[in-house]
């Protein structure tokens, strides 16, 4: 579905990303694993097209989408839920989710958001309850479901999630990663970059681990679980003290 | 149709390809920071790992053979420390100079999982009892080979180094259906079974996995004749994984290489240039997906062709076909791969015996026989044969001890192998 060459993308003068190549299929979820500033959330905002790339090439259902813009990409089906949720504090949940269907949205397709919307809270039912509540003043975990609920609006094929569960309590980002498994079941593709490597390599099918702008890993997330190095620097073992 | 795989050995030609670049390009950016050698390599070309865009660029690289394993030995060669090796296998460059392989435990899973895919395209099955008889010195894979067969739910007797009375025993009592083994020591059950009348349809056998590096073309269909069973190949090597690197489908047009894991080129043995698909030359070989002892355009020195041709079973690796011919010096017998100055090192540790020595190698059926003629000063040839039969038994005894393959000595007379060929493979011209 998505599969990524050579992908180079500058910020100013730094490369963060450095020939960065990838494939998610249809249906899969796939994580990407690395440390803060490896470029993991520059590789999701190139793809979604809010990063220009400087080389590579990003081919979507057969589309090369390198060069289109945000818009023209969540109309062929890429939605991002941004770290930080990225709301709009101010508006209510309904019409957060109403924003979330811009791309579609038009006087003829008003039933069309409807249902949709429809489809995404029998997915959030507690965002049903908070339809009128401003956003700003839902939970952190409501928040992101919200965030999630959005992005879901545009009916996307391929929805990029970062960071899903940032700043959330463990019972919250249990709830969240709930979520990400129904999507799953909807038979959802999904790209997602976590700081909970454990759960994110528990849920996905497949993994990359990203450093410094570069894959140095790759496979399914069994293979990365057994791997020492991953487990030492992002699953929190496999070092002991000398005299352990 | 026994596919264990399907995801992968089905793969549309482009996606293997991304696949492949993806790996490679996470196994350059490692082997770049972990290993000396590499490192090096790049410097030396003035490239980065990030410079590599496409397959083709692993050209850039210079390849690598057994000496530069062997020139970075113990663990020059390795990519993540001694403490994520789980188990380390010994070898040696051909020249007698110690190698060592190291495996993480993924190499290990991949390495099961290669040989599961193996033995499942050969159709083995739940249903199948597998009889397990490769020698550890010659096969580090045997003890994997018996994970392979539990992966596919077979139950596996892994019955190594047993003697070949017992191997037949244990045969006809369990009721083997499917034998793993060495060409070799398949004909050594052959010959067994003739000499004791054991009648082969007695046995329950319906499939011999044969594994190894190289067999002659004839070798299965002379398997498949005396034992009455099919035959299907399974190619590895040594330094990358033995069995593991192709296997044989039931359409018996060629190994599979399994290309999800390995890259594979063939050059020119002398000039080093890759040759177009379809040509005859040297494989080389890349791993895309070893953590521990990552090999980067690997000379393998085996003589081979591949071919992208899509074959009947489904599967989409290329193919490619069975060795029976190596670019260097390095012989292959009963199974043992030893470069010929390795018998000379042997008759030193003799003394007694001049430097002059021959290698005559002939095929007997399925059986390599090895002869080696030894020139002996004049002062040994005396009235009493005593001696002399002394001096061929230890001779034997020596070369046996170092190669594992039990020779036929010949003494001759001084000068008399001069002009001679010092190497004579009768194997290929009789076959």
């Amino acid at each position: 579905m998505l599969r990524i060459t050579n992908l180079v993308t500058s910020i100013g003068r730094v490369e963060i990303l450095k020939g960065i190549s990838l494939h998610v299929g249809e249906g899969e979820i796939v994580t990407l694993i690395g440390a803060n500033g490896a470029g993991k959330s520059t590789l999701l905002n190139t793809i979604a097209g809010l990063l220009p790339s400087r080389e590579g090439q990003i081919q979507f259902d057969g589309h090369n989408i390198a060069r289109l813009s945000p818009v023209k990409i969540v109309r062929l089906g890429i939605a991002l839920v941004p770290e930080g949720r990225q709301l709009f504090s101010s508006m209510s949940v309904e019409e957060n989710l109403i924003l979330g269907a811009y791309t579609m949205y038009s006087r003829s397709a008003k039933e069309v958001v409807t249902e949709q919307m429809e489809s995404v809270l029998e997915l959030f039912p507690i965002l049903r309850n908070r339809a009128h509540q401003l956003a700003g003043t839902l939970s952190g975990g409501e928040q992101q479901m919200l965030a999630i609920a959005r992005a879901l609006m545009s009916n996307p094929k391929l929805i990029l999630l970062d960071e899903p569960s940032m700043g959330l309590a463990p019972k919250i980002v249990d709830e969240i990663f709930q979520t990400m498994a129904v999507l799953r079941e909807r038979n959802l593709t999904v790209a997602l970059i976590e700081q909970n490597a454990r759960m994110a390599l528990d849920l996905a099918d497949r993994g990359y681990v990203i450093e410094t702008g570069q894959i140095v890993m790759e496979g399914d997330c069994d293979d990365l679980k057994r791997n020492r190095e991953v487990e030492r620097a992002y699953l929190g073992k496999g070092y002991k003290e000398i005299w352990e | 149709m026994p596919i264990l795989d399907a995801k992968h050995e089905c793969m549309s030609r482009p996606e293997l390809r991304q696949l492949q670049l993806e790996r490679l390009q996470a196994m350059l950016n490692r082997a770049a920071r972990n290993v000396t050698y590499y490192k090096e390599a790049f410097e030396r070309i003035g490239r980065l790992p990030s410079d590599f865009r496409s397959l083709d660029d692993l050209s850039l690289l210079p390849p690598i053979d057994r000496q530069t394993l062997a020139d970075n030995h113990p663990y020059g060669m390795f990519a993540v420390p001694l403490r994520e090796v789980v188990r380390l296998h010994p070898a040696h460059s051909g020249r007698g100079e110690p190698i060592v392989l190291g495996h993480t435990r993924n190499d290990v899973h991949v390495w099961t999982h290669l040989k599961a895919r193996g033995f499942a395209a050969a159709k083995i099955t739940e249903n199948d009892l597998v009889q397990v008889y490769l020698d550890h010195m010659l096969f580090p894979g045997a003890v994997v080979a018996h994970y392979g067969v539990e992966q596919l739910g077979a139950c596996v007797t892994p019955l190594f180094n047993m003697p070949i009375q017992d191997q037949v025993n244990i045969m006809i009592n369990y009721r083997t259906s499917v034998l793993v083994c060495a060409p070799t020591r398949v004909v050594h059950i052959i010959r067994y079974l003739r000499e004791n009348q054991i009648d082969p349809k007695t046995l329950f056998l319906r499939t011999v996995v044969i594994v190894g590096l190289s067999w002659s073309d004839h070798t299965p269909k002379q398997i498949e004749e005396q034992l009455q069973t099919e035959v299907y190949g399974n190619y590895g090597v040594n330094e990358i994984c033995i069995p593991g690197v192709a296997f044989e489908c039931e359409e018996k047009c060629g190994l599979h290489l399994n290309e999800d894991h390995f890259l594979a080129e063939i050059i020119d043995p002398e000039t080093g240039e890759t040759l177009p698909s379809g040509e005859r030359g040297e494989l080389v070989l890349t791993t895309l997906t070893k953590e521990a002892f990552p090999l980067i355009r690997f000379r393998t020195g085996d003589i081979t062709a591949l071919t992208e041709e899509p074959c009947a079973c489904g599967r989409t690796f290329l193919r490619m076909e069975t060795v029976n011919r190596r670019v260097d010096n390095l012989l292959v017998v009963e199974g043992v791969e030893f470069l010929p100055s390795e018998v000379g090192v042997a008759l030193k540790r003799v003394g007694r015996v001049s430097a002059d020595y021959r290698l005559i190698i002939q095929r007997e059926g399925l059986q390599d026989r090895l002869e080696v003629e030894v020139e002996i000063p004049p002062s040994l040839f005396t009235d009493t044969m005593g001696p002399l039969e002394e001096l061929r038994e230890r001779i034997e005894e020596e070369i046996f001890e170092r190669l594992r393959i039990k020779p036929i000595i010949k003494l001759v007379e001084p000068k008399s192998l001069e002009g001679k060929e010092p190497v004579v493979d009768l194997r290929n011209t009789n076959s």
